[in-house]
């Protein structure tokens, strides 16, 4: 779950972080240096897409403000406008810390090379420490990172109110970029890129819904109420007839998806169970009215389970296919593979549904029928 | 076969639960070396006619269990992985999902630190076919053999099997390390196993989107005398799609990209399968131009 600035800077400042003062338009916070009216938006590069304007008079700041209020950049609708006193920077550094996959452990990166992606800086000048889970971040790793930066003053109460907010507030990412030195000599956090982890919401009950759900489809929306894995692919759909798919599993639905995207038809977009089917038939219906939802021109189920019965799927599938709107039961291409599938064979076959075990067979059914 | 075998002595956490208790019945009945479990407070009970124990440390003592289900709630998972590795099991299944990721860190960290492997968070298990099912597969689709296979999908893994089975292989072990983001044990340290391992002849690599774990098992398998084929899924997934698995998410990262870790695996000599339906035959082929190969040095 991506924050939004000012969400991120929030939870920076309290670990202690520095940040500019700043309040939410129509808020103005007080500033006799001028202010930085800043777009809220979640992705990248908004500075270059004229999302960060400066304003040096009350006039300058209502009328930029005003100009990004409901406005989009890119894609993407400008969710709020933040103000923030002007800073004045003597030197731009990056500071982040990461959850590093590879290694399972928390990475700090940082470079004096702030203010510009830092996949742009080369990677002389970009340093990066690894952080013993069992340890905590060592006071060698602190100073050789301070060395390497060339910085004086409290970079090391910076350092480690970065790796505790990313800890202590369940982030798989916190990234000031720029941090910036003030002529005054001290270090502020003039943006934040803060990602949560979307596994661990239920121990910060305090925290909204994500601000990325707001521009998500009907579709998305309707997965998230059923507690199922949507993916809407309808934005990028190539010509022709498109498909819609349903598998149990991250593995298999991803592999169901390639069957279908690399033979060139478009897939409309897929729904991973993600273990509704054990909250019943009825439940598992209106997964399957929420997979109609896509209008797809085929309609592919496919599950393998290894200790449940396909049985309840079936029923499920048979229910949602009798509601208004549904698709024709031709277009249906169904693969289950569980306890005693013939039952649910029989039951598909006789509702007139195209049912095969196979993988292989299944995937040629729906290239037919999307042909 | 690695990681288990009939001499494996299986407990599970959480036995009185209700999954730790279908795991149970499900080892009794095939055959799995299963030699009780643990819930705390229902000690002296049994379950699938296998003894309870309150703690860790009894039932190690009493039965000298070497590996663990692991089936209770995410609640209580990172204190109950604590006591598996306090009791010095070698070796813990994380069945359980959505994690959060710094407890991961801390667990696997602890784990590993302390000589426990972890497999998972995530994991649908371990099994050796015929000798021991540490794993939620059903022992009736599985066949023994002497194909290997590392996956961090479950689903994914059992149309890998089938695929075996259409083409008249089996499995030496199949493991499963788990779709979170932070995981115990990589694809390195199995295919490491499977090249000491005599029974096994080639091993199937499945990898997917997220993180960057493939690239260094590319370089293991580049060097390995048993032949490796990868198959690497999410081809065909838009980017940013969480498709369930936390792990697997494309997004902007080169390394985490698809065709990147094929790539990766093509220059290091490994046949790559385009998909998953392709890689019964592929195994078949190899494995039968390896015989030839070998009846002819002969």
């Amino acid at each position: 779950m991506k924050l939004l600035e000012y969400e991120g800077k929030a939870l920076l400042a309290r670990h202690g972080i520095p940040v500019a003062a700043g309040a939410l338009w129509p808020q103005v916070p007080e500033s006799g240096s001028g202010w930085m009216v800043k777009a809220q938006v979640l992705a990248g590069g908004r500075g270059k897409r004229g999302g960060i304007l400066a304003a040096q008079s009350r006039q300058d700041l209502e009328r930029h403000a005003g100009k990004l209020s409901g406005a989009r950049l890119g894609d993407e609708p400008v969710h709020a406008v933040y103000i923030e006193q002007k800073l004045e920077i003597r030197q731009e550094y990056y500071l982040a810390a990461l959850v590093n996959r590879d290694l399972g452990r928390v990475t700090v990166v940082a470079s004096a090379a702030g203010g510009v992606d830092i996949e742009q800086v080369p990677p002389a000048q970009v340093f990066s420490v690894d952080v013993d889970p069992l340890i905590g971040l060592a006071e060698f790793q602190v100073q050789g990172l301070k060395r390497a930066l060339g910085l004086q003053g409290d970079f090391e109460d910076v350092v480690r109110g970065v790796v505790e907010t990313l800890v202590a507030e369940d982030a798989e990412l916190v990234e000031i970029n720029p941090l910036v030195l003030t002529g005054d000599g001290r270090l502020i956090a003039a943006d934040a890129k803060v990602v949560l982890d979307d596994d661990a919401v239920h121990r910060h009950p305090a925290r909204s819904t994500p601000i990325a759900w707001s521009t998500d489809s009907k579709f998305m929306q309707r997965c998230r109420e059923l507690g199922v894995i949507g993916v809407d692919n309808r934005s990028a759909l190539p010509a022709g007839k498109n498909v819609s798919l349903l598998g149990n599993g991250a593995g298999l639905t991803m592999a169901t998806y390639d069957q279908i995207a690399l033979s060139g038809v478009g897939v409309a977009g897929a729904i991973e169970l993600h273990g509704a089917l054990a909250k019943g038939v009825a439940h598992t219906a209106e997964v399957m009215r929420a997979l109609f939802m896509l209008e797809a021109d085929v309609v592919f189920i496919n599950a393998f389970y290894q200790l449940r019965s396909t049985d309840a799927l079936a029923q499920a599938l048979l229910q949602a296919l009798d509601s208004p709107g549904a698709p024709d039961r031709k277009r249906v291409v169904t693969r289950m593979r569980g306890v005693k599938q013939e039952t649910s064979q029989r039951m598909l076959e006789a509702a007139g549904l195209f049912y095969t075990p196979s993988l292989s067979a299944a995937t040629a059914r729906v290239l037919a029928l999307a042909k | 076969m690695i990681l288990v075998s009939e001499k494996s002595r299986i407990l599970i956490q959480g036995i009185t639960g209700q999954t730790g208790r279908l795991f149970a019945e499900k080892m009794v009945a095939h055959g799995t070396p299963i030699v009780g479990g643990v819930t705390p407070g229902k000690g002296g009970s049994r379950v699938a006619d296998v003894p309870v124990f309150d703690t860790m440390r009894e039932a190690v003592a009493a039965t000298g269990a070497n590996a663990v289900l692991s089936c209770i709630a995410p609640a209580y998972i990172v204190d109950g992985l604590y006591e598996v590795v306090g009791a010095g099991i070698p070796l813990a299944v994380l069945y359980i999902e959505n994690i959060p990721v710094h407890d991961a860190i801390r667990m696997c960290a602890y784990a590993k630190a302390r000589g426990t492997r972890i497999l998972g968070p995530n994991s649908a298990g371990a099994v050796s076919p015929g000798r021991a099912n540490l794993s939620d597969l059903n022992d009736a689709n599985l066949r023994p053999g002497r194909v290997g296979i590392v996956s961090k999908s479950g689903t994914l893994t059992y149309e890998v099997i089938e695929e075996l089975h259409r083409h008249g292989l089996g499995e030496s072990t199949v493991v499963c390390l788990g779709g979170d983001r932070v995981i115990g044990t990589d694809y390195v340290e199995v295919l490491r196993l499977f090249e000491d391992d005599a029974d096994t002849d080639l091993v199937v690599l499945v990898g997917e989107p997220g993180g960057g774990l493939e690239y260094a098992a590319a370089a293991q398998a580049g060097k390995m005398r048993t032949p490796v084929i990868a198959y690497i899924t999410g081809q065909g997934s838009p980017r940013d799609a969480r498709m369930g698995h936390a792990g697997a998410v494309v997004g902007d990262d080169q390394r985490s990209q698809p065709q990147n870790k094929m790539q990766a695996f093509s220059s290091a000599g490994i046949e790559v399968a385009p998909l998953v339906t392709d890689i019964g035959a592929m195994v078949a082929n190899r494995l039968h131009s390896r015989t030839l190969e070998e009846r002819r040095q002969r």
